[in-house]
């Protein structure tokens, strides 16, 4: 069988996974197959050697605020991280820009791969702090989506970084696994 | 000896839950006074038709026939019922006849319905609905996976609704052992839930009132969403649900 949560760009198309339907034996061999794979061709753009220009300057607006920042300054509170969750959880992609109240800013585009990853670095750091199983559903729900995006799409820096994100998730569900 | 609650409606749905209410209430001898059918195709079990669960342990197993509608569960009993026009239960035109009815209670079954907007809340009426999880630790989606991972446990909640997420005063909260090799979607979530809600009914049928609430802070506890399928699939495995798994 072929894991099937990867098979399209889940920011475009975001995955409901309700009744999700995983009593098959292979399903976490299958699961553990694409992230593999996924891993060998972010190796290969990992080592591209693509010149890396910087984001296209944008001016930020005077009521926006980026989630990166917001990301970056508070590395692992449970509490910060939670808006951001749901938001995730229930539209099933984020923004660049926020406003004061929360809502995305009508000028924003969707959130770049770099705010995705760091997103998902924030509730793995949390998920391996806590065990919190909340955190880290929602993290493989994150890395699905990245998973599902072609790899062009993914600086070779970035690339590097979302193995090792990926090398983090399969850590934290072998630990469960071996705690059967 | 039946007991018929006349100040409680049964909202029906042709859902797995649904039956699992009738033919809990049935089992324990309470009757709603008035029962709500929403329309909707009937849902099919591909299963065995009859399955018995010992859900407490003591040998007294929750019979359950998956197959049978909650309509013909209630054929018998001489029960007001209504068809509704529309599933949706906070729609508008389910409100108005909501307000009209002569009950103060309606239990919720969750059918093609979520969290209930406001206007739910404003017709004078509560409406009790059975969580799938133990709250606070269990609230919102999937929670029965969360806790078989965590606790080994399943829980159920019997709690007032209000305008949040699993937040309203609980009348009873109660804790499962997973039995072995059961699905878990369409048999044990239905049955634990409908355990709980009998138990509730029964409290109130014998006593002639409710049973008293416990108001735990909406902030205490953890609030989940949708399970991803790679969790789900190491719960199953616990329950035996997988080749190869086990406790």
């Amino acid at each position: 069988m072929i894991y099937p949560y990867t098979g399209r760009d889940l920011f475009a198309e975001p995955e409901s996974y309700a009744y999700a339907k995983c009593d098959g034996a292979d399903f976490l061999d299958d699961w553990k197959t694409s992230r593999t794979a996924a891993m060998e061709s972010l190796a290969v753009r990992a080592m591209e050697s693509v010149t890396e220009v910087g984001t296209p300057h944008e001016t930020l607006p005077a009521d926006a605020i980026t989630l990166k920042l917001i990301l970056q300054k508070a590395p692992t509170s449970v509490a910060v991280l939670e808006p951001w969750i749901i938001k995730f959880e229930v539209f099933g992609r984020l923004f660049e820009w926020y406003r004061d109240d929360g809502r995305r800013h009508p000028d924003s585009s969707t959130a770049r791969p770099a705010t995705y990853i760091l997103f998902a670095e924030r509730l793995c750091d949390i998920a391996e702090e806590s065990g919190s199983l909340k955190f880290l559903s929602t993290l493989l729900k994150i890395c699905d989506a990245l998973a599902s995006q072609p790899i062009t799409v993914f600086r070779p820096s970035e690339a590097g970084a979302l193995s090792a994100l990926f090398i983090r998730e399969l850590s934290l569900v072998t630990t469960l696994i071996e705690a059967e | 000896m039946t007991a018929t609650l006349d100040d409680v409606a049964l909202i029906s749905g042709p859902s797995a839950r649904s039956r699992a209410y009738a033919q809990g209430m049935i089992a324990a001898g309470i009757l709603p006074g008035t029962i709500l059918y929403q329309p909707g195709e009937e849902w099919r079990w591909d299963g065995p038709d009859v399955i018995d669960v010992d859900l407490m342990g003591d040998g007294v197993p929750f019979r359950f026939l998956p197959n049978e509608p909650a309509r013909t569960t209630f054929g018998g009993a001489d029960v007001v019922s209504h068809e509704l026009t529309t599933a949706p239960i906070d729609d508008d035109a389910n409100l108005a006849l909501f307000a009209d009815l002569s009950v103060e209670v309606l239990i919720f079954s969750g059918y093609r319905t979520g969290i209930l907007r406001k206007a739910a809340f404003d017709i004078g009426k509560r409406f009790l609905h059975v969580h799938g999880g133990y709250v606070p630790s269990y609230r919102g989606s999937t929670t029965f996976y969360y806790s078989i991972l965590s606790d080994g446990m399943m829980g159920a909640s019997a709690i007032w609704m209000d305008s949040g997420i699993d937040t309203g005063p609980v009348l009873a909260r109660r804790q499962y052992s997973v039995p072995l090799g059961i699905d878990i979607d369409y048999v044990l979530d239905p049955l634990v839930r409908a355990d709980t809600l009998v138990n509730v009914l029964t409290y109130r049928s014998q006593r002639g009132q409710w049973p008293e609430t416990e108001h735990l802070s909406a902030g205490d506890g953890e609030t989940f969403h949708k399970i991803h399928p790679v969790l789900k699939h190491l719960a199953l495995r616990r329950s035996g649900l997988v080749q190869g798994g086990h406790r």
